[in-house]
């Protein structure tokens, strides 16, 4: 019996469909040893990074035309190894609330002068967990939350105030451009596992 | 470039498939189960999938229908897929026996602490290769691409090594 037609038309067509554009955060990978800039700070980004040593803070720069409201959250893998490990992040800006003298001695450096600073300790008890489909893996949650930024210069900081070591995923924005699937296979092992 | 010899090749292949094959007393039944070990490429998880295929109609027919279950733990999930489709087995009396096929997927995504994920609509589609050690039993390799249709788009991949016992 001669294979059907419609199993070779059906195989052709999962050959084609990924091929078809997916909306997602843009993907990148962030190094301690220099700042992510972000050309477009409108395309929602999931920036990658693994602290190794505990002390590694990530920096991510970016010039806002105008003020814009942009969700935040920090997530980390869904692995027992990184129960926890909970990466805080701090978004600052000059025209962002003044630290308190509290907060500022627990930040990793000094604050830019003028520029004040939200800062998400990410220390709630209960973390949600989601589930990220286009790479099916599962991440704890810092919990999205939404700030508005005023225009100018902005940096985020993403670092573990406990010291401790493991993957971290810093994820803002709202526009949602295609997916860099050469960047994504590129640097596989980082975005996969 | 010659397109002789690729046409010869082609005419012999599906000669093969579809000219008919003597009926022997002793010929193995239209049942085929598999028992797989995979690793699931995309959504890390390293477990096994078990397979029941049924041949449909005569002897040396290449269609099949297939189903199958697996459970796949991994770091951060257990994927649990369960697959209804058909696959085209050629040669399966021979010691090199190719397949491709297609079909269904419900796939669940187990997750300690949360809710498990369930994509009821995916599709998959699979190619592999098996080497007769014996008459009813064959050892191979496959591959599997998939995409969820409904509940969040993301392709799969999976490769596995296999046995089958056709009975």
């Amino acid at each position: 019996m001669r294979t059907p037609g419609w199993l070779a038309i059906l195989a052709l067509a999962l050959v084609l469909m990924p091929g078809a554009p997916v909306q997602a955060h843009a993907p990148g990978l962030l190094d301690a040893s220099e700042p992510f800039v972000l050309d477009d700070p409108t395309i929602s980004r999931a920036l990658y990074g693994t602290i190794e040593q505990g002390d590694e803070v990530f920096v991510v720069r970016a010039r806002l035309a105008t003020r814009l409201a942009l969700p935040f959250e920090v997530l980390v893998p869904h692995r027992d190894e990184l129960r926890d490990h909970r990466p805080a992040y701090a978004v600052i800006a000059a025209g962002l609330p003044p630290v308190d003298p509290a907060e500022a001695a627990r930040l990793p450096r000094p604050l830019p002068a003028g520029a004040g600073a939200i800062v998400d300790w990410n220390d709630r008890g209960d973390r949600d967990v989601v589930f990220e489909s286009f790479l099916r893996r599962v991440y704890w949650s810092s919990g999205t939350v939404a700030l508005i930024v005023p225009a100018g210069d902005v940096e985020l900081w993403v670092w573990s105030p406990d010291r401790t070591t493991g993957d971290v995923v810093l994820s803002f924005g709202v526009e949602e451009g295609g997916v860099d699937y050469l960047e994504v296979l590129r640097h596989w092992s980082i975005y996969a596992y | 470039m010659r397109t002789e010899p690729a046409l010869a090749i082609v005419a012999v292949a599906l000669a093969a498939t579809i000219a008919p094959r003597s009926a022997r007393a002793d010929a193995p039944g239209p049942w085929l189960a598999v028992v797989d070990l995979e690793a699931s490429v995309v959504g890390e998880s390293y477990g096994g999938r078990g397979e029941l295929l049924w041949r449909i109609g005569r002897p040396g027919t290449a269609s099949h229908l297939r189903a199958a279950a697996g459970i796949l733990p991994g770091p951060e999930l257990t994927f649990v897929p369960l697959s209804l489709g058909y696959r085209a087995l050629w040669r399966s009396d021979r010691t090199v026996q190719p397949f491709a096929g297609a079909g269904w997927e419900s796939q669940h995504f187990l997750i300690s602490d949360a809710p498990t994920v369930h994509r009821w609509v995916a599709v998959y589609a699979e190619a592999g290769c098996g080497f007769a050690i014996h008459p009813r039993v064959s050892l191979g390799v496959a591959t599997s691409v998939d995409v969820a249709l409904v509940g969040g788009v993301g392709p799969g991949l999976q490769l596995r090594s296999f046995a089958s016992w056709r009975f």
